[in-house]
């Protein structure tokens, strides 16, 4: 299997403020969210962050889409340093989130053709993809419908197609199926194993156990910034569910009860 | 690619053009507040000052003499001459205090020969006395006092002739000798309202659109994901600036077309004494290319300063907040121009808001320079520039928007 992703290292120190640092009880001014996580991925396979709130998944995510900066390690993405190449990282990798949404007043159509354009994608190219994507979701019919007005699942489903534009060679997802209903997380569940038949590498974040157990090929346990284990899910979880596994794990790494 | 900075300009002002709210209070509410407010000032003052041109003065007088009543019957003046008894006076004077009619005269009887008689040397009782009442309360009563009493003190300068002030001469055979031509006193009003309304209405209407849309995205989520795509941040930083400028000179437009009907709202019955209430009178084509140049980069500047602190805020809410006070030094910078005097060396059109009101002050006065117009454009145009570096800087920074 080829790699597609190569993390090493990866590290992320925030300078806090005086607020900050009292919200955390800490007493010096840098905290280290992310601590030396490394991790591979292949392509053809999904790859699931698994960690506590506060434990540093959105933070290495972002450092690997190169929306903020390493403070230290490196990232290799289809080939290209995170540090070095952040264009041509940026090139290869579709990044979804929550938080990072489409214009209300723009209809889905717009937004393809608008992403294309940014991303210097040939408009032959672009219409034959946007096509071929919004024929897949089903968005034939909404594709001119604004998206302010289109339902939960049409949204999240424009919002899919747009993030590929570029035919990424990497998606990263954070907290795919966070704050939706069952039959739009159905939607992006689906959307992820068609990624992966597709050849792509997909990396998620989430709290959910049930999705690391039906979708990914293997799992990173990070607690507290530290990527405390990393392996197959038979393999991390043996005779054990994951969920037990996790709490075990959970409890040795932070000396909690839970 | 330059495709970056198309694209997005052109979803900038797709995105406006759809906002009907956003495109009312930007582009359209401007020029009609302008409008209004400029009328309902012209109304103001001519309700406070002006009187009707068709108003005729109703003088009531008793024992008019010739002398004076023919003075007062020109057609100019516009008085109607009531002649009354001493016994009616009572009831004149209690009309004109209820501001029923306006103005009463009372002469002594046979008042020329009373006083072609009068020698002040000799005599023994007092000069004869004229009364005038009238109620400063009615415009037309003052106005009316104002043209007898003008009328009766000429009268009576000319009995102890010993010289006299601007008759009529062949330089100026309607006793005018006011000198400034109808263009030099509007551009004395304009001087002082123009650039500052001008400015003023610039940046208004930036700031009923940039914070809404660069803080908004932010907000709403939809300025990361734009970053996450390999744009440069220059590009899409321009794109914006250039998209929003765009709707910032369509409301710097708007605002100029209801200033420019409202003047003659403004300054009532201006066309009438001036013979031309025109803005053309006061400018050249080249002077509005100038001007319309001066706002290309006003707004540009503005936008890509509103734009700074739009994108360092959290929230529209915040962007707002911080923008809205700035109003006042905006206002400051673009009434100085108007104020000052002597500030034409080329380092004062190097500072932004105040060049511009100097650069257009100076159009006004037909004292603007080549040289100063280009450095006011220019100056205006490098911070713009600057401030969209600024802005691309800040798209780039994590701290600005993954925080
Ligand atoms: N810009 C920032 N400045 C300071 N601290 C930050 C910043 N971003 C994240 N953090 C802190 O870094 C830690 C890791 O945050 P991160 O968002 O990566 O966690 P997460 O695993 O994604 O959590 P969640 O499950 O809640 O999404 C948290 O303690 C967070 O408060
Ligand atoms: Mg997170």
């Amino acid at each position: 299997m080829k790699e597609i992703l190569d993390v090493r290292g990866l590290t992320k120190k925030f300078k806090l403020n005086k607020k900050q640092q009292a919200s955390k009880s800490i007493s010096t001014p840098y905290f280290k969210a992310v601590d030396d996580v490394s991790f591979k991925s292949y392509e053809g396979e999904v790859f699931g962050l698994l960690g506590p709130n506060g434990a540093g998944k959105t933070t290495t995510m972002r450092m690997i889409a190169t929306l903020i900066n390493a403070s230290e390690g490196d990232a290799i993405v289809n080939g290209h340093s995170i540090v070095k190449k952040p264009l041509e990282v940026r090139r290869n990798i579709g990044f979804l989130t929550n938080e990072l949404k489409l214009d209300e007043f723009f209809t889905p159509n717009f937004h393809f053709d608008f992403f294309a354009d940014l991303r210097g994608i040939p408009k032959d190219v672009a219409a034959s993809r946007k096509k071929a994507l919004f024929d897949k979701f089903g968005l034939g019919p909404y594709a001119d419908v604004k998206i302010g007005k289109l339902s939960q699942g049409n949204k999240q489903k424009a919002s899919l197609a747009i993030s590929i534009v570029h035919d990424p060679a990497i998606v990263i997802f954070d907290e795919p199926t966070n704050g939706l209903d069952v039959v739009t997380a159905k939607v992006v569940m689906d959307f992820l194993v068609d990624l992966k038949e597709r050849g792509k590498s997909v990396i998620l974040s989430t709290h959910i156990f049930g999705l690391l157990e039906n979708l990914c090929d293997r799992v990173g346990i990070i607690i507290n910034g530290k990527m405390v284990a990393c392996d197959t899910v038979p393999n991390l979880a043996g005779e054990k569910s994951l969920e037990q596994m996790f709490f075990d794990i959970y409890r040795e790494t932070t000396k909690e009860a839970v | 690619m330059r495709n970056v900075t198309l694209a997005v300009m052109k979803k900038e002002i797709v995105r406006i053009f759809n906002d009907r709210k956003l495109l009312f209070a930007a582009v359209i509410l401007p020029g009609i507040l302008i409008f209004a407010v400029m009328s309902a000032t012209g109304m103001m003052n001519e309700m406070l000052l002006g009187v009707d041109e068709d108003h005729i003065y109703e003088v009531h007088a008793v024992n008019m003499p010739e002398s004076i009543g023919t003075m007062l019957a020109q057609d100019g003046m516009r008085i109607n001459i009531v002649p009354a008894n001493m016994a009616d006076t009572e009831r004149i004077r209690e009309d004109i205090a209820d501001q029923n009619t306006d103005l009463l005269v009372v002469f002594p009887a046979d008042f020329d020969a009373v006083v072609a008689d009068f020698d002040p040397l000799t005599a023994t009782v007092l000069a004869p006395n004229v009364e005038v009442w009238s109620n400063s309360a009615r415009n037309s009563s003052a106005e009316a006092r104002n043209l007898v009493m003008g009328v009766i003190t000429m009268y009576h300068h000319s009995l102890t002739h010993r010289f006299s002030i601007n008759l009529p001469s062949d330089a100026a055979p309607d006793g005018n000798f006011d000198l400034a031509s109808a263009a030099d006193i509007m551009a004395m009003l304009l001087g002082m309202l123009l650039p500052m309304m001008f400015i003023l209405f610039i940046f208004t209407g930036c700031q009923s659109l940039v914070p809404e849309s660069v803080a908004g995205e932010k907000e709403r989520g939809t300025l990361g994901t734009l970053l996450v795509t390999t744009a440069s941040r220059q590009q899409m930083a321009l794109g914006k600036i250039l998209g929003l400028s765009f709707f910032a000179l369509l409301g710097a437009l708007g605002s100029f077309v209801g200033l420019m009907f409202s003047m003659e709202n403004m300054v009532p019955g201006m066309d009438d004494v001036m013979g031309s209430a025109s803005i053309m009178d006061i400018f050249s084509v080249a002077d509005l290319v100038i001007i319309f140049l001066i706002a290309i980069s006003l707004s540009l500047f503005f936008v890509a300063l509103l734009s700074v602190l739009s994108t360092y805020s959290k929230s529209v809410k915040e962007a707002n907040a911080i923008t809205t006070p700035l109003t006042l030094f905006i206002m400051v910078g673009a009434m100085g121009g108007g104020l000052v005097s002597g500030f034409d060396s080329a380092i004062f059109h190097m500072i932004p808001i105040f060049n511009s009101s100097l650069a257009i002050t100076a159009l006004i006065n037909s004292e603007a320079t080549m040289i100063n117009n280009l450095i006011t454009i220019g100056s205006n145009l490098l911070f713009a520039g600057i401030l969209t570096a600024i802005v691309a800087a800040m798209f780039s920074s994590e701290k600005i928007v993954f925080d």
